[in-house]
């Protein structure tokens, strides 16, 4: 009764009533927007297309990754495994490209990927593992498969012996390097994952109940939504695009099989990207657009950086800060209402 | 309602728990389109035989039938299909999906074609059909979150109506609800009525029961004591119905002297929960507190303890220091504060910088020769630093530093921070933590440390400042004070409120109040155990030994060994929260034997009970509440069943 009232009787700004302006979302935008202006000036490089397009191209895993942690918190849950998911995916589908040629591989990259999401979904949703617990023993589990399929070394590049066949290893790099006409093959691929998931979120049961399970689980268990089943998806979708985040990083670095592809900060990022991006942590609300702002706020953030000549150890630390403040900015709008 | 049907009788259920009978073959039945008013007091068994209708329990016996066929009700999600739908006290919403997300959760319509697409055009327009036909206006975009109490509610009965119920259960409904809304619900009520949908409807309002109910069903202590048509019922001939427990319970209550004022409450006021709360407390006196469940007794006493927040009143203990305690609702860091704390720290800021630039370089360790108090023009020196002393370049550690401290400040307005001794602590704990990182922060990317210098001065200015507000302010009281002053509140979740489970009775006795062991800084362990030894006899503790663990014990020992709690921490004023709830019959005894034995020995007891009969043979003087108010203050000898079920369930 009141709500309806008092949205009639309210101002409106850009069709939005005043009480229900996004402002993490302005706020976002707004710094994504003065940093480019302050990038713009403070550098010669910044803003030519060159270095967008280089940007996105090489960063254009993180994408991925961010969509299904997106996925996955959205839920009330939380995946620990994507760094070690993708370590397994590249030495694998190295593998089987080495066997098997391109498209086998490809499809076992993203099989293993899928596999590997699949049981963190079985032990969340089956054995009622808290997620936390559930994707960390995955994390041990992979990097540790990844490491002992490979004896801990780099498959293809450097290694004597053993590298893709010429045409096979084209194909890898051209997969994350490729232009399709004027453009690069990874903003398509960007576009695909993020309509998809954007639709998927918004346009179906599937999404919905996403949301429900991480506004209210008990509600969402007692309106008749399969918490079994929705868990495996949810963790499947999630290690399906962090399978292909694992092609596409280790086609970009080298067309190798890396062990140690996912053991760095890359799932810190996609944390970070995540949060930044509006999703909440304990789950219920957020979403892909949001996620793709906060990953261009993170690459183009260290992007400018690098190009000021400022180290990586700096970098992170001011990655730290953009996190903890946007964080402490939906706190403080939480708190008021 | 002559010609309507019948939708479901329920014959001679009955149920037992271990150790309750809760329901004896209770009947009854509902009619299409009839709001049928279920009444009994607490624990009359109504939320059981709820549980049994919507399939959470199972009947022990006796048979359910819907629309005149026998059913049975396995589980939950059997009796939705059947057409029930449960609306509990605690709303069963997803907070951040919009309200017709809500009301087709779990049922969405799904468009035809390979993308599953649903169609959230016809749930919106369905949503908005349902909630014209409940006639309420509740924007049916707007996340569940931004509604009010009552209008999501009304988002529960669109929801029920969606799974297509017949029968509703509403529990409480109006317990959280204002006099606008209330009636607002009616109405819906009453349009579900006329759509055929057959109401339970539980209430504690008795005045609920002429103004919206058809017939009325009253349960007493698990018995079914008769269905009547609500015209041809009198609310006192429902009262007489309701009590009338038997008092054959013995309980070990003597006359006693009373002392003077223990505590005195005078107009605690908590907006919501409870209104304009005053009693006094007598030293060797036992008064009970009744009144139904959820007329915020327990709140009360939290907030009498300290433990929760209130908007007014005072709280005030006439201990042996005889000292007056006030709750007040503290004054928010003010935006002046911040402003006037900001001005000081920029001013502080060049001067402070000037005066002890040179004297110490903290990262160098490098003792500098102090600056000449005077060697020519003072002004020059002093205050603007002078060319001999390390000005820093630029103005960029300046501008981080008050960036910073605005930060800060507007931080600590928008979180409301109270002023607290301890709030002091954690300033100077939190500014230097602020400075290091600011300083490290900023000796990044400049090259020098006059930041630490500033930051440092400034918190030094800035928590003096705090110290001397505080010390305009009057305390809050807290559980810490309120425990030091000799309160002690033995919780109604004893289980998790009162005791940890998992660790021993002599731990759980002594956790309270730890400095009592502490010999010469360290704790001395003969103490606890003679302490407990001596308890665990005084207050028949049936424990293997004291370094047993409480999930072992009964519930009756469980809750001596919280009383043993207090008494190690010397409490003399203590209040019960339903200290028998959930204990058989001789441990009830020992408990009630060991509070008089306390108000016997001079302390002040009260009792918050559900039981009548407990209130009425134990209490020197009952207090009653009634939704958030209290409404009677009555002696022990006028005290009847009848009267005190009067104050607590109907406006006078």
């Amino acid at each position: 009764m009141s709500a309806a009232v008092s949205a009639e009787n309210e101002k409106l700004i850009l069709g939005y009533p005043v009480k229900d302006i996004p402002w993490e979302r302005v706020l976002l935008i707004s710094a994504f927007v003065v940093l480019m202006i302050f990038y713009t000036f403070a550098t010669e490089n910044f803003l030519t297309l060159e270095n967008f397009v280089n940007v996105v191209r090489r960063d254009a895993w993180l994408f991925f990754l961010a969509y299904a942690q997106t996925l996955v918190i959205v839920s009330a849950g939380f995946d620990l495994s994507q760094g070690s998911i993708m370590s397994v995916v590249s030495v694998m589908a190295w593998s089987a490209m080495l066997h098997f040629g391109f498209f086998i591989g490809l499809i076992a990259g993203l099989g293993i990927g899928l596999l590997c999401g699949v049981v963190n979904g079985f032990f969340v949703g089956v054995v009622r593992v808290q997620p936390f617990i559930a994707t960390l023993g995955m994390l041990f589990i992979g990097s540790g498969t990844a490491q002992l399929w490979t004896g801990g070394l780099q498959m293809g590049g450097a290694r004597e012996g053993a590298t893709l066949p010429k045409h096979v290893e084209e194909a890898y790099v051209f997969l994350a390097k490729g232009n399709l006409g004027p453009i690069p093959f990874t903003f398509i691929w960007i576009l695909i994952a993020l309509g998809a998931m954007w639709y998927l979120l918004k346009y179906t049961r599937f999404g919905t109940y996403v949301y429900a399970l991480g506004g209210n689980e008990q509600t969402a268990i007692s309106a008749g939504i399969n918490f079994p089943g929705m868990k495996i998806a949810i963790f499947g979708i999630g290690g399906l695009l962090c399978g292909f985040a694992g092609l596409l990083l280790s086609a970009n670095v080298s067309a190798a099989g890396e062990p140690r592809l996912g053991g760095g900060d890359q799932l810190l990022q996609s944390i970070g990207a995540t949060i930044i991006g509006g999703t909440h942590i304990f789950g219920g609300r957020g979403g892909v657009l949001g996620t793709t702002l906060g990953v261009f706020l993170i690459i183009f953030l260290v992007n400018g950086l690098n190009i000021m000549g400022i180290d990586t150890y700096r970098q992170q630390i001011i990655v730290g800060l953009v996190i903890l403040a946007s964080i402490w900015v939906s706190t403080l709008r939480e708190q008021k209402n | 309602m002559p010609e309507s049907k019948n939708l479901l009788k329920m014959l001679k259920i009955d149920k037992s728990f271990p150790g309750v009978h809760a329901l004896k073959e209770v009947d009854f039945d509902l009619a299409e389109g009839e709001v049928h008013i279920l009444l009994g007091e607490n624990g009359a068994g109504k939320s059981t035989l709820i549980k049994i209708l919507a399939g959470m329990y199972h009947a022990d016996s006796g048979q359910i039938e819907i629309s005149e066929t026998p059913t049975v009700i396995p589980d939950a999600r059997t009796g939705r299909d059947l057409g029930i739908s449960v609306i509990y006290q605690e709303l069963n919403l997803v907070p951040d999906l919009s309200v017709a997300k809500n009301i087709f959760l779990g049922r969405e319509p799904v468009l035809p074609g390979v993308m599953k697409r649903v169609d959230w055009a016809k749930v919106e327009q369905e949503s908005r059909a349902i909630m014209e036909r409940l006639d309420v206006k509740i924007d049916v975009n707007a996340p569940v979150r931004s509604l009010s109490v009552a209008d999501q509610q009304m988002v529960e009965i669109a929801r029920a109506l969606v799974f297509d119920c017949k029968i509703l259960v509403m529990d409480e409904p109006t317990s959280s609800l204002s006099g606008h809304e209330i009636e607002e619900l009616f109405k819906a009520v009453n349009r579900l009525r006329e759509h055929g949908v057959g109401i339970i409807y539980i209430s504690h309002r008795l005045e609920e029961v002429h103004e919206i109910g058809d017939r009325v069903t009253v349960l007493r202590d698990g018995e079914y004591m008769g269905t009547w048509e609500v015209k041809e019922v009198e609310l006192d001939f429902l009262i007489t119905q309701m009590v009338g427990r038997t008092l054959d319970e013995k309980f070990p209550w003597t006359p006693r002297e009373h002392g003077e004022v223990a505590l005195r409450v005078r107009g605690l006021t908590r907006s919501g929960v409870f209104e304009d709360i005053n009693f006094d407390l007598h030293y060797g006196e036992i008064v009970g507190l009744s009144g139904l469940v959820g007329a915020g007794r327990t709140e009360v006493a939290r907030a009498v303890m300290g433990a929760d927040p209130v908007d007014g009143g005072t709280v005030e203990m006439t201990n042996a220091t005889k000292e007056k305690e006030e709750i007040q609702k503290l004054p928010h860091y003010p935006l002046w504060m911040a402003l006037v704390d900001v001005v000081v720290f920029m001013l502080a800021l060049p001067l402070f910088t000037v005066i002890f630039q040179g004297i110490y370089d903290p990262f160098t360790l490098n003792m500098n020769s102090p600056p000449p108090l005077f060697s020519g023009n003072w002004f020059y020196e002093w205050i603007l630093g002078g060319p001999l002393y390390n000005i820093p370049n630029g103005p960029t550690p300046y501008l981080v530093a008050a960036g910073l401290a605005l930060i800060r400040q507007l931080g600590l307005w928008f979180l409301e921070r109270q002023y607290r001794w301890r709030t002091l602590v954690v300033d100077f704990v939190s500014w230097y933590a602020l400075a290091i990182c600011a300083m490290v922060f900023t000796s990044l990317f400049t090259q020098n440390f006059v930041l630490e210098w500033v930051m440092i001065w400034g918190g030094v200015a800035m928590i003096v400042i705090r110290f001397l507000t505080i010390l305009t302010h009057e305390r809050k009281w807290t559980p810490t004070l309120a425990i030091r002053r000799g309160l002690g509140l033995l919780p109604e979740d004893r289980k998790t409120q009162g005791l940890t489970q998992v660790l021993s009775v002599a731990f759980n006795t002594t956790s309270a109040n730890l400095r009592r062991l502490i010999k010469r800084w360290l704790l001395n362990l003969s103490i606890e155990k003679d302490f407990v030894d001596e308890h665990i006899d005084q207050l028949k503790i049936m424990t293997p030994n004291q370094e047993t663990q409480i999930r072992f014990l009964s519930g009756g020992n469980q809750q001596k060994v919280v009383l043993a709690k207090w008494l190690f921490r010397r409490a003399n004023v203590l209040i019960f929260d339903e200290p028998t709830r959930g204990i058989d019959v001789g441990a009830k005894f020992e408990v009630h034997s060991q509070m008089l034995q306390l108000a016997k020995d001079g302390a002040a007891v009260m009792m918050i009970s559900s039981e009548l009969p407990e209130i009425l043979g134990m209490s020197d003087r009952i207090l009653v509440m009634r939704e958030g108010r209290l409404t009677a203050d009555i002696d022990r000898n006028e005290a009847t069943q009848e009267g005190i079920l009067r104050y607590a369930m109907t406006a006078d």
